[in-house]
This record gives structure tokens, sequence and C-alpha cells, in this order.
């Protein structure tokens, strides 16, 4: 099921990758690499959702993703549950959010029906359904400790490292990263396609660098920076800055 | 059709990923199509010892959950065109993958490879048997300790059981001054034991330690002791006869001169 999903992320991603590469400057230091995202299994973000309802169960659906993308999802989903759902029990899909075709209600019903489960279209729906799907602001998570190889912070926030991040460590964030330390691992933020995060650290040694879909890889030989250094995309490839250089562009932005 | 070869040991740090690493590399310097296997799942050092590391994108466990194609996952050598590598995952352990997938990826490769070279994992439980699962045949590396040795007669016994007979032996990190003394095991000594065909011998060599932390495999180096040992196990491996070298001692007065004046 996740390869389909990760086959459309991919195709978007290769694009963006594409034209990170085609836009590489000469003097960039780290290098754009063709190649697709990882598809982080938080990244199966819940684009179906079971609710409890008078009549039996039911299915709010995401209007903002492709019908495909649902189909799957719900496909996953009915398959890691397959005890749960107990046959007959009815399955409502509230039209007003995603007015489905008759084909797609159709492969619907068909899919339910593989579970014992009845399909019926309904027209009540509730505002606190669309709302579900607002991204809300996460809190940022603070790690008081070097995450060593092997070890792995997943967040869907913010994520900041009191620290160092060593080789073979992972730091996945689906906003900035800030390490208070050296960050030699791999760090990747905006995980869930945020192209605005970005990565901060004391010592900027990562040998992968991934902001959104875009993925940077060190040099072969990486000289040690004497100062803090930030990873962003501009111009859509990865670049690095100092800190103190981000921070006179910002001031001079905003005078 | 390649051939998928298992190198293994049972005790660590015997040199089981140095070795992977230059009979791969090896290979390649032979015109010959090859993919570098780490098995090693949770403790990847394959890539590193490689200088591979920064390209890591998908690795194994990526490929046997279904996250991306077996081709996605390959990483293209720095060096050389025609070798490739398979990398562990590091944040995974040895359970996230079955003998029958490793099976199932060995046959994949082996369509499109010359040579299938597996790092094992120390140790005799899953990652062994994970790493031997689609072997054809396996190299046994040893060094000349008893421990290692009864390590090597245990994984030697574990194979058989498992229906791979004939593995070969290659002895590493022979210092040649201490068996002349009588202070290390000599090669007949450990043959004795085993009883299985020799297939090379590596002698101890300071150059090992530049070339893994260097990311450049040893046998790139034409003047070290160690390359040309390599080497010649990966010429017997594709079939032609080479005597075993003789190694030199270097630690003697005389051949300390001797190297000095380049003789």
């Amino acid at each position: 099921m996740i390869v389909v999903w990760s086959r459309i992320l991919d195709l978007k991603i290769n694009f963006l990758n594409l034209a990170g590469l085609l836009t590489k400057s000469a003097n960039s230091k780290w290098q754009i690499y063709v190649t697709c995202k990882k598809t982080w299994e938080m990244d199966m973000r819940e684009y179906v959702i079971f609710k409890g309802s008078r009549n039996g169960l039911q299915l709010v659906l995401d209007a903002s993703v492709e019908f495909e993308v649902l189909l799957e999802n719900l496909a996953a989903k009915l398959e890691s549950a397959v005890d749960f759902f107990s046959r007959g029990t009815m399955v409502e899909v509230p039209a007003k959010v995603r007015n489905l075709s008759f084909q797609e209600q159709e492969e619907l019903s068909k899919l339910l029906a593989g579970y014992g489960l009845v399909f019926r279209e309904v027209n009540d729906q509730c505002a606190d359904d669309i709302a579900m799907f607002e991204p809300k602001e996460i809190e940022r998570l603070v790690v008081a400790k070097t995450i060593r190889s092997g070890q792995e912070i997943i967040h869907q926030g913010a994520v900041v490292i009191d620290g160092d991040v060593n080789p073979g460590a992972e730091v996945i964030a689906g906003g900035d990263i800030i390490v208070n330390g050296t960050c030699r691992g791999m760090v990747h933020a905006g995980a869930y396609g945020d192209i605005r995060a970005t990565i901060t650290a004391q010592r900027l040694l990562a040998s992968q660098i991934r902001i959104a879909g875009l993925i940077a890889r060190a040099p072969d030989h990486l000289d040690q920076p004497d100062q803090a250094e930030v990873a962003l995309i501009e111009d859509g490839i990865v670049i690095i800055k100092t800190v103190s250089m981000q921070e006179d562009e910002m001031q001079k932005l905003q005078a | 059709m390649g051939e998928v070869i298992v190198i293994t040991s049972g005790k660590g740090g015997v040199g089981k990923t140095t070795t992977s690493a230059n009979l791969g590399t090896g290979f390649a310097l032979q015109g010959k199509k090859v993919v570098l296997v780490d098995a090693d799942i949770g403790l990847r050092n394959l890539d590193v010892v490689m200088g591979l590391e920064n390209r890591i994108v998908y690795d194994l466990v990526d490929v046997t959950d279904g996250n991306c194609r077996l081709k996605q996952a390959l990483i293209r050598d720095k060096r050389y065109e025609s070798l490739y590598l398979l990398p562990a995952a590091q944040t995974r352990d040895k359970n996230a993958v079955t003998p029958e997938q490793m099976k199932q990826l060995c046959d994949e490769l082996k369509q499109d490879f010359d040579f299938v070279i597996i790092d094992c994992p120390a140790g005799i439980e899953q990652g062994f048997k994970n790493a031997i699962a689609g072997a054809d045949r396996a190299i046994i590396v040893t060094t000349p300790e008893v421990s290692a040795v009864r390590d090597a007669d245990r994984i030697i016994g574990l194979l058989e059981s498992e229906g791979k007979h004939n593995p070969k032996l290659i002895v590493n990190r022979i210092r040649p001054h201490m068996v002349k003394k009588g202070d290390m095991m000599s090669i007949d000594d450990i043959i004795e034991i085993l009883a299985i065909d020799l297939l090379g011998i590596i002698p101890e060599d300071d150059y090992i330690v530049v070339s893994t932390n260097r990311g450049e495999p040893a046998v790139v180096n034409p003047i070290s002791q160690a390359s040309t040992a390599y080497k010649n196990i990966v010429r017997r491996l594709m079939g032609e006869n080479i005597p075993l070298m003789i190694i030199e001692d270097n630690t003697s007065f005389f051949n300390k001169l001797k190297k000095i004046f380049n003789l």
C-alpha cells in the first residue's frame, strides 16, 4: 500500500530535485542529489478516518488529496485492522466534504465489501470533521542528550537537540531542526514537505541534509566549520550559510 | 547468472567487513559487475569503509519492506562504475528481515550482477541466518587466535547443517615474526583444526587502518601487502591458480634496511 503512495510522492519530489540540479550554483559546496525522498511512516497522514456514528461507522475522507491515495490509505487501514470491523457494519460516507463520482463510489463500496462492510452515502456533515484536517501548531520537541548511532528522533514539529547528533543517527522533524552541538548524522527538516524549514547547528558536519523533498549530501572531504551554520532551501537548492550571514540578511530584509 | 558469496566468521573484529570491501573492489578492478550487501542491520559499517555513507537514501530494509525498488537502494561506488553497495538500515535490528526475504533479494541481485558479496554480522543468531540464506558459497574469515578459530569451526558446522558445504578459508592478520617464534598459530595449525580449503592469507598491515578511515579499500593501493593478498584471492575465486603469497617479515632489522634501500 505504501508503495503506491510513495510513488505519487516521488514524482513530485523528483521534479523538485531536478529543478534543484538545474539551478545548482557553481560555488555551492553541497551537492544536490537527484533521488527520491524516503517515505516516512508518519508521512502516511490520516487521510481516512473512521468515526463512530449513530448507524455504525462514519468514514471521513480528506478532500485535499487524490482519490487513489485515499483508496490506498483506506485499504491499508482496513488490512491492518481486519478483525476490528464486525461484518455487516454500515459505513457512512458524508457526501459534502468530498463529492465522489459514481465510479469512485463504486470502487469504495467494492473495497469495503471485501471486508464485510456496507457502504452508504449520507448528506449530513459536521463542521468539525473538516476542521480535523487543518494543520495544527505542534509544540517543538527538546531533546537534551546526544543522539547516537542507530537512534532516531521523529517529531511532527520542530526539534531542538541540546547535544550532538552522531554519525548514523537520524533526526526527522516536520519543522526546523536546531542542534546545539555538533551535527554529524542525518537530519531531515520539513519532512512533510515544508520547504521553509531550516537546519541550524553549532557545527554542521552532517553526512546528509534533507529539507522537504530535497536531499543534499556533504562533499567527501568536509572542512570543520568554525561557526554556527544554517541550511535552508533557496531558489530550489539546499544552501549552507553561517548563522551571522543569515541574520544580517534577515535584518536587511526587515529594514 | 551471478554467484552469491557470504563473508562470515562468527567472531567479531576479524575482518569480515574489510574483506568484503576489498574482495568487492577487487572484482570490480577485474571488470566484474559486483554488489556488496551489508547484512549487518543496526550496526552498519560497510558504507563507511567504502566511503559511501553520505550517499545513502534507501537501505536493505526499505527494499524488503517494499518502500522502494531494489535499484533505488543500490549506491554506485565513487571509484568504480561496476561496483555497487546495498547498505544496511542503521535504526532497525536484525529481525527486520527474514531469511526468505534475503534469499529472494539475493536471487534478484544474481540476475544483474556477476558477484553478490554479503557482509555477514558477527554471531550465530538471526543476522547470521539472514546473511547465509541466499548464499551459493561461503568464505570464512579467521585470525590466528584460538578464539577466532573456535568460532570459525562453529560457523562451518552451522553452514553444513544449512546445506552449505565446502566453505573456503581466509586467514587474516598474520604476523610472520610471531608465527616464527611460535607465539602465534601457524596456517598449518589452523587448517589442521578446521579442515577446509584455504583460499588465501592476509598479512597484518597498518595500511588497513588508514584505508578504513579514509573510506577507500586497500586493494586500490598497489604498495600495500594486504592489497596484493586480496587481489590474489579475487583471482583464485575467478578460477585462476595463484600460489599462496610468501609473507615478508617486515619487522626484522635486515628487512627494514632492505625496505629503506628499496631492494
